[in-house]
């Protein structure tokens, strides 16, 4: 029992930290941030999916022992600790970590617009991270009242799940589709440089001269060399050393041409939006909770306590307060007929509850 | 003492101090666990039984052994909050404003201390005593009877102008006080095992000539104020308006728990009292007028 507290705690405190990871990792990215450390989220963004994967594994392996898969995965939320582990550590953080360990950058003409859509629709995919915000979510007890734990914890799930996994839907399939937008143009204008490149080559049309004039014009062109030789460098090698790292730029080599674009622009449209959707999310979650959960409990969960407890306990005799805005609802119609007619029967016939029960002193016969 | 009753004794301790039982006075207390001993006598019989408890015995010594405990329990508790009223609640310096009565302060404590030893006695009367100890205690009459004069409407009236009271705001709380004290005496002269919700006048004037007897030196006026509240207004509607409140305030207390937070949703205790007392006050016998009254007062100040 010790160790489950523990566990749980332990969970709690890896959803809270990389809650925080993923703002910070999508706030550095907006902000000029040196790659050393924004590498470390590499590491850490695999360890916690690994870690969540592994949760998902083992809570998943309990629940298919006891007979209770079925309600582990549909009941008990077990979808969104799947959807909130495996996806992210194969779709995200495993090709990142391979990426970075290997230094790879995306080379070779033919490879260029196919991978940067990879690399997009995997930076969509951290979307999901996201949805960690449930998970947090359904830990934290927030309301006295079971029931209006669970309605709130179901409506605030439908929503952001909806709400996140749509935008993971349609922004990949947004990718596959020509959609002429700030990242296509980006893309557009790098491809067509190569292009120029690919098919001057060779001839007169291309001098070195006419190269660095278009790669000043282009600003996501970031170096150009020729035969092993620095053509054009927009920064210096030191500053490009202190804030890339593989996933910002890709490189275009071509016989003796070796071009480097920088596409770290997407990445930062991209944290916007996952900014954006993070914040939104939980603007949405918070809004429920100062919003709707009080209204569910005034108009639901409270009115049920009162008159259960009003059943339950021979002392008790508060009424339920009817709510004039909400008489006709039929819980409050259920309460009108307990003041009126409950209450005065049990004061009439107080001799049959008690305030104490046979559950109340369980400790003491064990003893 | 023997080892049972050193085993009745812890175990009557636990069951005293459970919390479910918290904000309840010390006769409420005897009373629900003597009801919830006899009420689950099935359940507890096989487990009183056994070597950890009282292997030795018959459930009903087991039964009648737990009783007696949790009465010594009640009574040692009693002691101090009797003392305590009577010396912090209640002043009997009213009785020389509507009596001639010579007996001074102390004399009249000392009568009451006496009283009420006698009425805790006999189960009945324990068992009404219960609810005008609460009402003094909690200060219930006290709250009430200064809203009630300083609104001046239908209460009001009946004390000033029907009761002809004419006596401070306090002198008129502490009437009401041991008109409720004075109340069990109708259950203290009942037979056995009765349960009394209310008495005709004949029978009032019965217990009335066996109170003068048991209370040689309490004027007429108080015992009659004690024994008449016993009687239904809807069938005695002349009975005097400090009976009337002394009714009220008695029941309202008989079932109340202090010092339990208030719900979200849930009307306070009071008004809720009221409200419910006014669906049935045919059935107990109260001033439906005085029933409204009061719940406008608990709902103004939030009782």
């Amino acid at each position: 029992m010790k160790i489950t507290r523990i566990a749980e705690g332990f969970i709690t405190a890896a959803i809270i930290l990389v809650l925080l990871q993923t703002l910070a990792e999508d706030i550095l990215l907006i902000t000029p941030t040196p790659w050393s450390i924004r590498q470390i989220f590499i590491f850490t963004g695999f360890g916690f999916d690994l870690l969540f994967t592994l949760e998902f594994l083992i809570r998943g392996w309990n629940a298919f022992n006891t007979g209770k898969l079925k309600k582990y995965f549909l009941y008990e939320n077990g979808w969104v600790d799947f959807v909130a582990s495996v996806p992210l550590l194969m779709l995200s953080s495993a090709p990142t970590l391979i990426n970075h360990l290997q230094g790879i950058s995306f080379a070779g003409a033919g490879a260029l617009i196919g991978m940067l859509k990879i690399v997009k629709a995997v930076r969509i995919a951290r979307v999901l991270r996201l949805l960690r915000l449930l998970r947090l979510f359904q830990r934290i007890r927030f309301a006295n009242a079971g029931m209006v734990q669970r309605h709130t914890v179901r409506i605030v799930t439908i929503i952001a799940t909806t709400f996140i996994v749509f935008n993971m839907i349609l922004g990949t399939l947004f990718t596959f589709f020509h959609v002429s937008d700030a990242k296509s143009t980006l893309q557009n204008e790098q491809m067509g440089f190569a292009k120029y490149i690919t098919l001057g080559w060779g001839t007169s049309a291309v001098s070195n001269e006419m190269l660095i004039n278009i790669a000043l014009t282009n600003l996501s062109t970031m170096r150009i060399d020729v035969d092993g030789e620095t053509l054009y460098m927009r920064n210096s090698e030191d500053y490009f050393r202190k804030y890339f790292g593989p996933g910002d730029y890709v490189v275009y080599e071509l016989d003796k041409y070796t071009i480097w674009f920088d596409v770290s622009p997407l990445a930062v449209s991209s944290a916007m939006a996952n900014l954006t959707i993070f914040l939104s999310t939980l603007a949405v979650i918070l809004m429920i909770l100062i919003a709707y959960s009080p209204h569910f409990a005034v108009t639901v969960s409270d009115p049920a306590i009162i008159m259960m407890k009003g059943m339950k306990e021979k002392s008790y005799n508060h009424e339920v307060k009817v709510s004039k805005n909400f008489a006709e609802d039929e819980i409050f119609q259920l309460a009108h007929l307990y003041n009126e007619e409950y209450l005065p029967m049990k004061d009439r016939n107080n001799t049959e509850n008690l305030d104490i029960s046979l559950n109340d002193i369980q400790d003491i016969l064990k003893s | 003492m023997s080892i049972s009753e050193n085993k009745a004794a812890e175990f009557a301790e636990r069951l005293w101090n459970n919390p479910s039982l918290q904000g309840l006075s010390p006769l409420q207390k005897e009373e629900q666990l003597h009801t919830f001993i006899q009420t689950n006598a099935a359940v507890l019989k096989p487990t009183m039984a056994s070597k950890e408890f009282f292997p030795d015995l018959p459930w009903q010594e087991v039964q009648h052994l737990l009783m007696n405990v949790i009465t010594s329990m009640a009574n040692q508790d009693m002691h101090t909050l009797q003392e305590t009223l009577l010396d912090r609640f209640i002043s009997f310096d009213f009785i020389y404003s509507i009596t001639d009565s010579s007996l001074s302060n102390a004399e009249f404590k000392k009568i009451i201390s006496e009283y009420l030893k006698t009425i805790l006695e006999k189960p009945e009367s324990r068992r009404e005593i219960s609810g005008p100890l609460i009402a003094i205690s909690v200060g219930v009459v006290d709250r009430y009877v200064s809203q009630i004069i300083s609104r001046q409407q239908y209460v009001s009236i009946v004390l000033t102008k029907v009761q002809h009271l004419r006596i401070a705001v306090k002198q008129i709380a502490d009437f009401i006080k041991v008109t409720m004290l004075l109340r069990p005496l109708v259950h203290y002269f009942s037979p056995n095992n009765s349960r009394i919700q209310y008495i005709t006048s004949a029978y009032a004037d019965k217990v009335l000539q066996e109170s003068r007897q048991l209370l040689k030196f309490m004027p007429d006026i108080l015992l009659e104020s004690g024994i008449n509240s016993l009687l239904s207004f809807q069938e005695y509607p002349h009975i005097d308006g400090i009976s009337r409140l002394a009714s009220i305030f008695s029941q309202r207390c008989r079932h109340l728990k202090t010092g339990i937070q208030l719900d979200k949703g849930a009307e306070t205790s009071d008004k809720s009292w009221f409200s419910v007392a006014r669906k049935n006050y045919r059935y107990f016998g109260f001033d439906l007028d005085m029933l409204y009254e009061l719940q406008n007062i608990a709902s103004d100040n939030g009782w």
